[in-house]
């Protein structure tokens, strides 16, 4: 199975907010979409749904066009499933009751509602009324619901929204079983280090439009990624001349690359670090979280090299 | 199983659903005990009536008119009148049946006196050169009107029917309730328990409720049918303790008693229960129909006030043509409301003969299929989180 996005525009009025989209997802990926809040994230989800008006674009899944019409829209809605906004639950319904709904509107089985609940550990209080759940409580219902829909497509829109460090691994992994299971699923989040553990792209967004890829398993450039003061930084800025493309995350995260270093010269560089007795040092690539910062936050690169060139 | 499963549950375990079924379930049980307040009109006054009327006749028309043949002949049919209406007086006082058990050889049967009684109105009206002609035919019963009571009268006949003197006995009440169901009432209790059945989830459940895999028109179709059983549910049970309190604290009466219909070339008479099963039958049809209405807007509205006020002022509609005059019998604002149609009151109204019961049915059929078009159509459009609907781009 496949989704493809071509040229989804979405505005609201006059006002763009996705401007030609791209996107291609084949079986068994998981997607993340990263962007700070108001830049389009759940409108690209609502768009693909359809649950809003897109002034341009096609929404395909196996190269078969879904357009706007209602029996396109329907078809869409058997292989998408949009995850629920907790604020939106039947509060006078139970858990189970929402798990059984889903399963039962989608495949009209629910053998696999009790394998959820002990999956998602909801066992303790998926009998009581929602009326009675904590933030976390209803998110990880609202996750259920979605699994027991069990469609090809899941869109999943601030997913770890409210949980808590134990159960945002829980789902993390339930989401590597469903990528395993062949699902496509897209997920929006701002746990960045996260979406790392389980994303094999991520997606930026930024001024409407995708304006980075962050691919996990493309080979990706090297960088020493260092934390230092502004008297570390100064004496390291006097004594070595850092390569183009070095960026300084937040004044005080700087990423060095290593690409057009000679293996003398990353050690000298390494033990030049060492001696400055930093408070961190690590030898990676980038992650979603630094790609973040350098995206929308505050960041410079040195000239020469700016980040879209990294990777895309 | 579906959705309509979830969506009986979510209607069942609606606070404001609950309230409203109960509310019109005890109304509806308790028709019959709130009728009994209401003050009536007797048969036995109305012929005693009669009987008075005829009396002052004799006083205020000069004896000299009654002189001469014509003059006699009238003289002797108003004395005959007024013997007849005394002895109807008498048995209905007597709350026997059409005659009295101890009496038969003195006093005759109420249903051979009250023909005799029409057919010599009739008489009366022909009589166009007695001196007080004006005077004497206008204290009479139109010819129409003479020509249903013989019709009435061959009916208790024919079905060897006593009358009825009692207007609290429980056939009586039962067709009153009906009356009262199917008229605004209805407009009422489908439009209070449909007015936010999309409105809730739109406005509560959104992104619960918004992307799953069944269209609209079904769900639509699914919510307006669970309302519709929900509420003849209610109002057939209510009917049916409402008539026990009558049968327990009343007369029966009888359900085969004549009910006067129209059926687009005069006035016929049905049994009682035909008459109900009429007006249930068409109440059904059109309860669906507003059902539709109501629910379909909510979809649209979601705002639950204005959605009752348009359900509820359909039902008036059809006053529009009080002032400006019908252009056909075939305008379906013509049969919103359905004991009008059925007991011929429109037609007159309107100066329309052919406004008739069957007409009606069809044209309910016809309300059902606009609304099909209009929210097929409108089903096409897209339902913001927010308020309003979005036209679906071409993409």
């Amino acid at each position: 199975m496949s989704l493809e996005v071509k040229g989804l525009t979405v505005s609201y009025e006059d006002r763009v907010v996705l401007d030609n989209i791209e996107l291609s997802l084949e079986n068994g990926q998981i997607i993340g979409l990263v962007a700070p809040n108001g830049t389009g994230k759940t409108s690209l989800f609502n768009a693909i749904m359809r649950f809003i008006p897109i002034r341009a674009g096609h929404i395909l899944i196996d190269d078969k066009e879904y357009k706007d019409t209602a029996k396109d829209v329907l078809e869409l809605h058997k292989k998408i499933t949009f995850f629920p906004d907790q604020a939106d639950l039947h509060e006078n319904f139970s858990g189970k009751e929402h798990i059984q709904m889903y399963a039962d509107i989608w495949k009209k089985d629910k053998s696999k509602v009790d394998a959820i609940i002990d999956r998602l550990q909801m066992r303790g209080y998926v009998g009581r009324k929602v009326e009675t759940y904590s933030l976390g409580m209803r998110q990880r219902l609202c996750f259920a619901m979605v699994i027991a829909a069990d469609t090809p497509i899941m869109l999943m829109d601030e997913v770890m929204n409210g949980l808590d460090p134990e159960n945002v691994n829980l789902v993390s992994k339930i989401l590597q079983e469903l990528k395993r299971e062949g699902k496509i699923i897209f997920v929006s989040s701002h746990l960045l280090d996260n979406l790392d553990e389980y994303a094999d792209r991520i997606l930026f967004l930024k001024d409407g439009g995708v304006h980075f890829v962050y691919d996990r398993y493309e080979a990706a450039e090297v960088y020493y990624k260092v934390l230092l003061d502004t008297g570390q930084q100064e004496k390291l800025f006097e004594k070595w001349e850092l390569p183009d493309g070095t960026i300084r995350l937040n004044q005080s995260k700087l990423c060095i690359p290593l690409t057009n270093y000679t293996n003398q010269q990353e050690l000298e560089l390494f033990q030049f670090l060492r001696g400055m007795n930093i408070e961190e040092l690590e030898v990676g690539s980038l992650g979603t979280s630094e790609y973040y910062t350098h995206l929308y936050g505050n960041s410079e690169s040195k000239p020469g090299r700016q980040l879209n060139e990294v990777k895309s | 199983m579906g959705s309509a499963k979830w969506h009986w549950q979510k209607l069942l375990r609606d606070w404001k659903t609950r309230i409203i079924l109960v509310a019109f379930f005890l109304f509806f049980s308790s028709f019959s005990l709130f009728y009994r307040q209401q003050k009536l009109d007797l048969p036995l006054d109305q012929v005693r009536e009669q009987y008075r009327i005829t009396q002052q006749l004799f006083h205020i028309i000069p004896e000299t008119h009654f002189e001469g043949e014509l003059g006699e002949e009238v003289y002797d049919l108003l004395a005959q009148q007024q013997r007849l209406y005394g002895m109807q007086r008498y048995i209905l006082s007597e709350k026997e049946g059409n005659t009295v058990e101890a009496m038969v050889s003195v006093v005759d049967n109420y249903l051979d006196n009250g023909r005799i009684i029409a057919e010599n109105q009739l008489l009366l009206w022909e009589m166009t050169d007695f001196s007080s002609y004006t005077l004497l035919t206008s204290v009479l019963p139109d010819h129409e009107t003479l020509q249903q009571d013989l019709a009435f009268y061959q009916y208790l006949n024919d079905h060897q029917l006593n009358i009825e003197w009692n207007p609290y006995s429980a056939s009586q009440v039962f067709y009153q309730q009906v009356e009262l169901i199917v008229g605004v009432v209805l407009f009422l209790f489908a439009s209070l328990l449909a007015a936010d059945r999309f409105t809730q989830d739109q406005k509560k459940n959104w992104s619960v409720t918004q992307g799953i895999p069944i269209s609209w028109k079904k769900q639509w179709h699914q919510r307006s049918m669970q309302l519709w059983l929900l509420m003849w549910s209610v109002t057939v049970l209510g009917m049916g303790i409402s008539y026990a309190i009558s049968l327990w604290r009343e007369t029966a009466g009888s359900l085969w008693y004549p009910v006067a219909v129209y059926n687009g070339a005069g006035i016929e008479y049905v049994a009682t229960w035909q008459y109900i099963l009429l007006l249930v039958g068409l109440g059904m049809l059109l309860s669906y129909v507003i059902l539709l209405l109501a629910t379909g807007l909510s979809w649209i509205i979601r705002n639950i006030y204005l959605t009752i006020g348009l359900v509820v002022g359909v039902y008036f509609i059809p006053s529009i043509w009080q002032l400006v005059e019908p252009f056909s019998s075939w305008q379906p604002s013509l049969y919103l409301q359905i004991v009008p149609v059925v007991r011929g009151t429109s037609a007159e109204q309107f100066g329309l003969a052919s406004i008739t019961s069957w007409k009606m049915m069809l044209l309910l059929i016809v309300y059902l299929l606009i609304l099909e078009g209009i929210f097929t159509a409108v089903f096409n459009f897209i339902p913001t989180k927010t308020m309003g609907l979005k036209r679906r781009r071409a993409s």
